[in-house]
């Protein structure tokens, strides 16, 4: 048995072992000096594996940024792509080959796809011709590692691809990553599936583990139970505005794969700084989780008593204390000042672009179309954005926000919308409409109830009529919106702490539910209203007798994964949620998304 | 025991159905025992590698029956010497492996004629017969088919006992039977496997199977288990296979099936378009075939919104805009205008190209215009080309550049304003904000003027004057205009606070003064700058005596 690593968390830097271990071996399989080009979107992930200097140790000579562009690559001998399966990318590589081969260059070829190969990319390579000339092999990096307790496959088109085009593709990574996780931290007892993907996943992932559950001994393992979301379950969520330090964070500047990089007008100097944001700073661990309204004060109070440490050096008596102080004690406090001096930059950053904005404005309507009150005045709002030509992933959030809780907008007010949207922002947003509609985010209330095809009506009706009034009757019945108004932000008792108090996140509290219930028993009147139904398998049972200990602390450690994503707002409130309840969770994602990311994966660029 | 009997029966079911292939058994009387060789072979591979085994069993509940009614007579003929293994293997615990000798059984009857495996010893058998209680069972088995297919079993009895008399080398017979094993492994096709192999990521073909039947149990499989890539594989296999009718057909049974088609279809457009951009050249015609493609399915299956939003964006993906407008008419025509559930969408692309079509020959006389050196533009030179922008920024650079141009021209913000059936709220927003930045003052007192009774006229603004206020301070208006609006602002409150906001004291001073509010006028002069007209104002309104001060 692998030691549990900090306060209960598996360990999961054994996962960045096993992925790097793998990746090098790869990359022995070209002996001698080769380039490597790579897939954009794995820069940042492999980064968190395997360091530049590990790759120049195996061969690597120069590295590339994959570019689809390109019609051909100088570059050595030997050549290994690592890419994300797609088409688009194996014609790109193809005609690299070829042209290659025009001027009969030689090189050596492979292709490594992360994190599985696809049949439809094989035939491009073979419609091309170039399938006898490449090695074709597969990198397995499922989850990243991005924190103690956050996982992710850092597969933002999981969204598009299942949700909207109803492509199953990816279940397949998902499942996988569950399959590996629990190779190595072992099978999880109970796993509650909601929505429709996460059954999938279950199903594929029983395929693939050929479960044999008399024979399971649950006393070693390190997870109790897993519990899988869909996003297509609550969409509302991550259209908040997050108001915690981590999710403004992202919403402002970024976070990319665990890393932010703040530009000189947060650090104050010529270059910008990289930083990782995880639990190994301090600081930052902190502040992470805390509503902003109560960060920059925490800060500085900080910075006056880091002032107070460094002061201490004019205290100093002998020359022993000041070799002691400088030996321990000034490295440290520069480091701890550096990156204080960065986040409290950062805040007054967010702090300068929110007051600006009319940000209190935006968050008020938010507010109340949460709270389904004041229709006339939100839309009224909404107009008025559109005739200022504000920001257009903003509005649309709030069109999107007004859709979702009202179950649809009435078709006066909806045609009278997307109109003004498009004429405000291009017509090229019929596109972004149209997607919207099939996702069942924006809908029309007349034609609502028929979005989608015959073949999909089952389907698409089934979500549109469970959608009727459904997020109004969830609010009530899973209490989503707080009666007092006073919540305490600085210590809050409740997870609606993360967005000021108004709401509650939905995603968490059917996690809540599910654990205090152990079950969906009892609550049938909650989950008719989730689309893509609810599923909850216990493979525990068969070996009661033996070990099925519920008290032991790996059935406290939860496991949540979110299918299509989820916003560091949902990561932070479940957090609060394990402190409060003695829970250790785990949150594993396809992707860590905002508001803004989730919106852009479906919406139809502007015409350059 | 009465478990035993179960299992009889069960066989007895079995070979009921058997039967129905039984008059073609002996047809190919010389392969009967290569196929006990296999078989027995297998069932000795099954004893040995249990595990490995037990995974193929799972699946198998309901192919037998597929197995027997839909493959050839070829495939029936092995049905029945097999019997001859099937009561070994039923006196282990698991009734399930019976079914692998199917599997193997049909797989080779695919490829039947293909190995021609004729060379088979018949002694080969002699090793295996005596591992197990054969006899034993042989005899049950006897007993028990004796009366339904007795000829059959009497007939491959004899064939056993004389192959075991003669002897060979037992070495030879291991070799022999491992690549008999072997061959039999690698032969071993079914659905369940091979979508198995898809998952797993080993190496796998689909070519071997070659009734319809077979390639949509492959299909249903892969829909079962969810996996994307094995769906969209098979698809593409079943389009290459079988004619395009039956595999509309078919597809069209299959929702999930239908999604990952056309799935594929977008990513293998996006694909084609790659190439039509890197190459611009033979692949147009292909790249227009997978286009057509997508579009009739989505045709086929009635999802006529997706088809015409997919031919909208293949018409806005045109690269120069009078190609655009060109594609734009034409879809609109195809796509939009004859469905009445897109009455509202065929409007909105109405306006794309109507909008364009404006846009078109205002820049080409702009952009003269300015290269000649047209003082307006030397002014306020035009920072982006305004083709392709939304509506209410061309609403804004119509405004802004040529505000007062005449209502038949395509310049004209009013004329933009009808044919786009624009709000007056819109309207006056844009045109409210260009003319400010212009500072155009007694343009924006025209736009906010209404004419009244008898020639009067009086100011009024839909958008209402907190706002027009709002847009002068964001375009930096002077704040005795500023103030001229504020000053319209209904409710003495809210102009107060409006007035504050834009700090724009003589009308705080003044509204303080109206409110009779002294206490707050004194606060409010205290904070003011010394000499500003404001706190003139407000001292003068302290020292006034006309004035009664609210108590």
């Amino acid at each position: 048995m692998a030691a549990p690593s900090v306060k209960g968390f598996p360990d999961f830097q054994r996962l960045k072992i096993l992925a790097k271990d793998e990746f090098t071996s790869l990359l022995d399989q070209m002996p001698g000096r080769k380039d490597l080009v790579i897939d954009g979107e794995l820069m940042k992930p492999l980064d968190r594996i395997a360091s530049v200097s590990l790759l120049k140790q195996r061969g690597v000579d120069k590295i590339f940024k994959f570019d689809s562009s390109l019609k051909s690559m100088h570059g050595c001998e030997q050549r290994i792509y690592l890419v994300r399966p797609r088409m688009t990318t194996m014609k790109a590589i193809a005609d690299h080959i070829n042209s290659d081969r025009n001027i009969n260059f030689k090189r050596k070829y492979s292709i490594i796809f992360v994190p599985r190969k696809l049949h439809t990319c094989l035939s491009v390579l073979e419609y091309e011709g170039v399938m006898g000339c490449v090695t074709v092999s597969e990198f397995q990096l499922d989850f990243v590692p991005l924190d103690k307790d956050v996982l992710s496959l850092e597969l933002p088109e999981f969204l598009k691809s299942f949700y909207l085009e109803n492509d199953q593709t990816w279940i397949h990574t998902v499942a996988k990553s569950l399959v590996r996780l629990q190779a190595l931290s072992g099978e999880i007892g109970h796993v509650y599936c909601i929505g429709r993907g996460a059954k999938m996943v279950n199903d594929l992932m029983n395929f693939l583990m050929k479960r044999n559950s008399s024979e399971q001994d649950f006393s070693r393992h390190e997870i109790g139970s897993l519990i899988l979301i869909d996003r297509d379950v609550d969409y509302v969520t991550p259209l908040c505005s997050q108001l915690t330090y981590e999710g403004l964070l992202d919403e402002t500047f970024g976070i990319k794969c665990g890393t932010i990089e703040f530009g000189p007008e947060v650090t104050g100097k010529q270059q910008s700084a990289k930083l990782l944001l995880n639990s190994d700073d301090a600081i930052f661990e902190d502040v992470r989780n805390r509503h902003f309204s109560n960060v920059l004060g925490y800060l500085s109070s900080k910075a006056k008593s880091l002032q107070q440490d460094f002061d201490k050096r004019h205290g100093l008596k002998s020359v022993g204390d000041m070799k002691d102080f400088v030996a321990n004690e000034l490295r440290r406090l520069k480091e701890q000042k550096s990156v204080l001096a960065n986040h409290i930059g950062a805040c007054e950053q967010i702090l300068g672009k929110k007051t600006k904005g009319g940000f209190e404005d935006y968050l008020q309507t938010e507010h109340s179309l949460l709270e389904g009150s004041g229709l006339r005045d939100n839309v009224n709002f909404i107009e008025e954005l559109l005739f200022k030509q504000d920001n257009m992933l903003k509005t649309l959030k709030l069109i999107c926000l007004l859709s979702l809780t009202q179950n649809g907008i009435s078709p006066q007010t909806y045609k009278s919308l997307k109109t003004q949207y498009l004429q405000s922002h291009g017509f090229e947003q019929l596109v972004t409409f149209s997607n919207l509609k099939s996702l069942g985010i924006v809908t029309d209330q007349e034609t609502g109830s028929q979005a989608g095809t015959p073949l999909n009506k089952v389907a698409s009706g089934m979500a549109a009529m469970t959608r009727r009034s459904t997020f109004q009757s969830l609010c009530k019945k899973l209490s989503l919106i707080p009666k007092s108004d006073d919540i305490d932000l600085k210590n809050p008792t409740d997870m609606s702490y993360v967005f000021s108090g108004a709401y509650t996140p939905l995603s968490c509290k059917l996690v809540e539910q599910v654990l205090t219930r152990g079950g969906f028993t009892g609550m049938e009147e909650i989950t008719k209203y989730l689309p893509g139904g609810v599923h909850s398998e216990n493979h525990v049972k068969a070996s009661k007798g033996k070990s099925a200990r519920q008290d032991r602390p790996v059935s406290k450690v939860v496991l949540v994964y979110f299918l299509g994503g989820c916003t560091y707002s949902e990561i932070t409130a479940l957090r609060f949620l394990g402190k409060l309840k003695g829970y250790i969770f785990v949150i594993a994602t396809t992707a860590i998304i905002n508001s803004s990311t989730m919106l852009e994966s479906v919406m139809e660029k502007p015409p350059i | 025991m009465s478990s035993l009997r179960r299992e009889s029966q069960d066989e007895e079911e079995y070979w009921m159905k058997s039967r129905v292939n039984k008059s073609k058994f002996n047809l190919f009387d010389d392969n009967v025992t290569v196929e006990n060789a296999e078989e027995l072979a297998k069932s000795k591979k099954l004893l040995t590698q249990f595990e490995d085994d037990d995974v193929d069993t799972v699946n198998w509940d309901d192919t037998p029956v597929s197995s027997v009614t839909e493959s050839s007579a070829i495939s029936g003929h092995v049905v029945p010497p097999s019997a001859s293994s099937l009561p070994k293997s039923a006196s282990r615990p698991e009734s399930r492996n019976v079914p692998p000798y199917m599997t193997h059984s049909r797989s080779q009857s695919e490829s039947f004629g293909v190995t021609g495996r004729v060379s088979f010893t018949p002694s080969s058998l002699e090793s295996v017969t005596p591992t197990v209680q054969y006899s034993k069972s042989q005899e049950k088995l006897h007993s028990l088919t004796s009366s339904s297919s007795a000829r059959s079993l009497e007939d491959e009895i004899p064939s056993f006992i004389s192959t075991s008399s003669g002897s060979k080398n037992l070495e030879e017979e291991i070799q022999y039977l491992k690549r008999a094993l072997k061959k039999a492994r690698e032969l071993k096709f079914s659905p369940e496997d091979t979508i198995r192999k898809m998952i797993l990521g080993e190496p796998y073909s689909l070519e071997v199977f070659r009734s319809k039947e077979e390639k949509l149990q492959l299909l249903d499989k892969a829909i079962q288990v969810h996996d994307g890539n094995a769906i969209t594989a098979v698809i593409l296999f079943l389009r290459q296979t079988i004619k395009p009718s039956l595999f509309n057909l078919e597809l069209q049974r299959r929702p999930v099936a239908i999604n990952h088609y056309l799935s594929y279809l977008r990513a293998h457009y996006d694909f084609k378009e790659l190439d039509m951009s890197l190459n611009h050249n033979l692949s147009y015609l292909k790249a227009h075939y997978d286009f057509k493609e997508l579009g009739d399915v989505l045709g086929m299956l009635n999802r006529t919104e997706e088809a015409a939003i997919l031919k909208y964006k293949q018409a806005i993906s045109a690269p120069d805009v009078r190609g655009k407008m060109n594609a734009l008419r034409g879809c609109l025509k195809a796509h939009f205008i004859h469905e009445p559930d897109l009455a509202h969408e065929a409007n909105l692309v109405e306006q794309h190209a109507a909008l364009l079509e404006r846009q078109w020959p205002i820049e080409d006389t702009d952009s003269k215009s300015e290269a000649q050196g047209n003082p307006l533009f030397r002014q306020f030179p035009r920072k982006v080309s305004i083709l392709n922008m939304p509506l209410i920024t061309t609403l804004y650079y119509c405004c802004f550049y040529h505000g007062r141009d005449a209502e038949n021209l395509l310049t004209s913000p009013f004329a933009i304003k009808k044919q786009h059936q624009l709000s007056d709220k819109q309207y006056v927003w844009t045109a409210l904000s260009a003319r400010s930045r212009l500072k155009q003052w007694t343009g924006i007192e025209e736009l906010l003027t209404a004419k009244g009774w008898f020639g009067s006229t009086k100011k009024v603004s839909v958008i209402g004057f907190d706002k027009v206020c709002e847009i002068l301070h964001r375009t930096s208006a002077p704040e005795e205009i500023l103030s001229k609006y504020l000053r319209m602002i209904d409710g003495s409150e809210r102009r107060l606070n409006i007035a504050r906001k834009y700090k724009c004291h003589e009308v705080v001073v003044e509204t303080l003064v109206y409110l009779r509010d002294r206490h707050e006028l004194q606060v409010y002069a205290s904070k003011l700058p010394p000499g500003s007209l404001g706190l003139r104002n407000a001292q003068d309104a302290l020292r006034s005596s006309t004035i009664k001060w609210k108590t």
